[in-house]
């Protein structure tokens, strides 16, 4: 590997999960429910499973 | 990130939790069917999508399903509507019954819609129904508990998503009761309920999840028709009936999707 190659490998490394922090930070889906949050288990884990799967593919 | 607001079933807290979220400036909002209309009244740029039991055409959430045409789209469950059926499965394991129960939520979003159908069916079959209410725990326990003393042939039960939250404790009163009773949803046989007719609510929720990350990705919900759950499964608790002396027809057993014993 190029020393140049080498470089941008690990100045990418490092400055990526800064970047991919602050975006995560914001939030990004309002989960709005009538129901209380004790009692939703198994539907949020069934709702994050849809969302994962659709997302699979990003970046 | 996903930030939550839970009305813990006091509904008419949703509206300022829906203003709460437009103002934090989410880019999508998941609501199910009470949290709906107030994510709907809330915004109208935001994309929302829920999920819900109920015609959301008829209930002004979206224009049509094919094209929802506004920043609302989402997932209807085939559920409440099968009340009639529910009823016809309790009167095919009681053929004797005269009388059957009907246990609704008055604060549900369609309560009173469900029973319309199940009243008419009744009056089809020449049976008599029972109508109980119960929109909190102590509401849930004293129902049952009616339910018991009223010598019906069996207890349909209101599609409704305060109850997709009580399957366990609905099939715990059925069975402490010795109520023979019908919901939507496998997780209430799973728990000791005798009988459940409907679309799995956890695919439905998968649906909400796909359709949240589609519209994150940039889809917009204008375009993305309504997704109809429409997969109807049948699930039976053989321990339950026999606790229950409940005599299971064959043809019953042999449609089911599942017989948990």
């Amino acid at each position: 590997m190029k020393r140049r190659e080498f470089i941008r490998l690990v100045g990418g490394a490092t400055i990526w999960p800064i970047v991919a922090r602050t975006q995560s930070a914001m939030p990004i889906i309002g989960f709005l429910n009538g129901q209380s949050s004790v009692d939703y288990g198994l539907f949020l884990t069934s709702f994050k499973d849809g969302l994962k799967r659709a997302r699979v593919h990003r970046r | 990130m996903i930030e939550f607001r839970w009305a813990d079933e006091q509904y008419q807290r949703l509206p300022d939790l829906a203003d709460e979220l437009v103002r934090l400036g989410v880019k999508v909002i998941v609501a199910n069917a009470p949290a709906a209309f107030a994510a709907k009244n809330a915004t109208t740029k935001i994309p929302i999508i829920f999920n819900a039991g109920f015609d959301p055409v008829k209930a002004g959430l979206v224009a049509s399903l094919n094209n929802p045409g506004g920043n609302v789209t989402g997932v209807t469950m085939l559920g409440p509507q099968l009340g009639p059926k529910r009823l016809e499965l309790m009167h095919s394991l009681k053929p004797e019954a005269t009388q059957f129960a009907f246990l609704l939520n008055p604060t549900g979003s369609n309560g009173p819609t469900q029973l319309e159908d199940v009243v008419g069916a009744a009056q089809g079959l020449g049976l008599k129904l029972r109508t109980l209410k119960a929109a909190n725990d102590p509401d849930l326990d004293q129902a049952l508990a009616e339910c018991a003393a009223m010598n019906v042939g069996g207890l349909i039960i209101a599609g409704d998503a305060y109850y997709n939250t009580r399957s366990q404790r609905l099939a715990e009163l059925a069975l402490k009761n010795g109520v023979a009773a019908i919901y939507q949803y496998r997780e209430f046989v799973s728990s000791g309920g005798l009988l459940s007719y409907g679309t799995s609510l956890t695919d439905g929720f998968r649906l909400v999840g796909n359709y949240a990350a589609r519209v994150l990705k940039g889809e917009k919900p204008a375009a993305l028709p309504v997704q109809q759950s429409t997969k109807v499964e049948l699930f039976i608790n053989l321990k339950t009936a026999k606790t229950l002396g409940v005599t299971l027809p064959l043809s019953l057993l042999g449609r089911a999707d599942e017989v948990i014993e």
